[in-house]
């Protein structure tokens, strides 16, 4: 039977104490599992641009977006059945934390930065050693890369913004779910229904975000060789700054909203939306107080 | 669209400001309605500790388990890291 919305926020807010246990006490080993975390998403990524590259749009617009998806999906199941970290998933589990009382609201800072300082390490690390690699730096893979960066570091702000709050919203309510799941079965087809929904459905996440968009700067002195010797094509500069075509600029406001995306749509909504006084007759009986992943 | 590429854009970081200042006040405003939550008042003698951060000899969670018998009345709430 899986748990009620109830038990649900009180698991959270025992994973919450587990992690930031660890971020208070062995702040190296967080910073390890968010490494090997940031990693698992980029395996993800990985795949979905070798599986994703040449397919015809005229076949259908959306196939290789849902390619990209159905193998993207297992990222999320294996960073949830390794326990490593995900700062996305920290974020909501971090604010139901908060209002547990477990954390204060500068832990959850300090939280969410280590996670996303780790998680950044081991993505770039992934897709640096990707390019050094050059499985990637040859048609169509090349040109695919190439052809993501531009399509996700052109859009404005704006658009950057509203996709990243769709992407956590997507993915935090899958990760929420594999805490609310019983079995692992259940719990593996909760955990990969988030990276499926929020890859095929073209939204930003920062940490997949990281590596993706770094491959194609990485080989970009490769593809512009390639394509000088294709006058039909003109091809876009990226960047690592901000401004149109920027990693950061992409980077920034994908922050920004993955962060209200993972804590108001999720972390609030199902805190609020659990009943206190049952919540409070849970812990009246409980006597362990963290939970492991 | 003069901000459209700039990471300075003001509706962006007002939006995102705007939802800094709603978390916060959804937080306070729950836990002024809850004073005790999540712990129940008559909870305050039954709770035992962490079991399993009693091993782990560091943590918080282990260190207020220890001290919850020479201070009941400071006692933080459940499992809190400090």
């Amino acid at each position: 039977m899986p748990a009620n919305v109830d038990e649900l926020v009180v698991r959270v807010a025992d994973i919450c104490t587990y992690k930031w246990d660890m971020i208070r006490n062995r702040p190296l080993a967080y910073l390890i599992s968010g490494f090997a975390g940031g990693a698992m998403v980029v395996f993800g990524a990985t795949l979905a641009l070798a599986v994703s590259a040449g397919v015809p749009e005229k076949l259908a617009p959306g196939l290789s977006n849902l390619l990209m998806g159905l193998v993207f999906m297992f990222s999320l199941v294996i960073i949830m059945v390794s326990g490593m970290t995900l700062v996305t998933a920290d974020m909501y589990i971090g604010v139901i934390g908060i209002f547990h009382r477990r954390i204060s609201w500068g832990w959850f800072v300090w939280g969410v930065t280590l996670g996303y300082v780790g998680n950044f390490l081991g993505s770039m690390f992934f897709m640096w050693l990707i390019s050094k690699s050059a499985a990637f730096a040859y048609m169509p893979w090349l040109v695919r890369a190439h052809a993501i960066g531009v399509a996700k570091m052109g859009q404005t702000a704006g658009q950057i913004f509203a996709m990243g709050i769709v992407c956590t919203w997507m993915l935090q309510t899958a990760a929420i779910l594999y805490v609310k799941a019983e079995g692992d079965i259940a719990k593996i087809a909760m955990a990969a229904y988030g990276p499926l929904a929020f890859v095929a459905g073209m939204t930003e996440h920062c940490i997949a975000n990281i590596g993706f968009l770094a491959l194609p700067l990485f080989q970009q002195d490769v593809y512009l060789d390639v394509v000088s010797r294709m006058p039909e094509v003109t091809p876009v500069i990226l960047h690592w700054g901000f401004g149109q075509f920027g990693w950061a600029h992409n980077q920034l406001f994908t922050v920004l909203g993955n962060l209200v995306g993972g804590i108001l749509f999720i972390g609030i909504v199902f805190q609020l939306v659990s009943h206190p006084q049952r919540v409070m007759e849970i812990y009246r009986d409980k006597k362990n107080h963290m939970l492991r992943l | 669209m003069g901000y459209a590429y700039s990471p300075f854009n003001p509706l962006i970081w007002l939006i995102f400001i705007g939802f800094c200042i709603i978390t916060y006040v959804i937080v306070k405003l729950f836990h002024r309605r809850y004073p005790h939550y999540p712990d129940a008042p008559e909870n305050e003698e039954k709770m035992e500790g962490v079991q399993e951060a009693q091993t782990r000899g560091k943590s918080s969670a282990a260190r207020w388990a220890c001290a919850e018998t020479g201070q009941p009345e400071k006692r933080p709430h459940v499992g809190r890291i400090k």
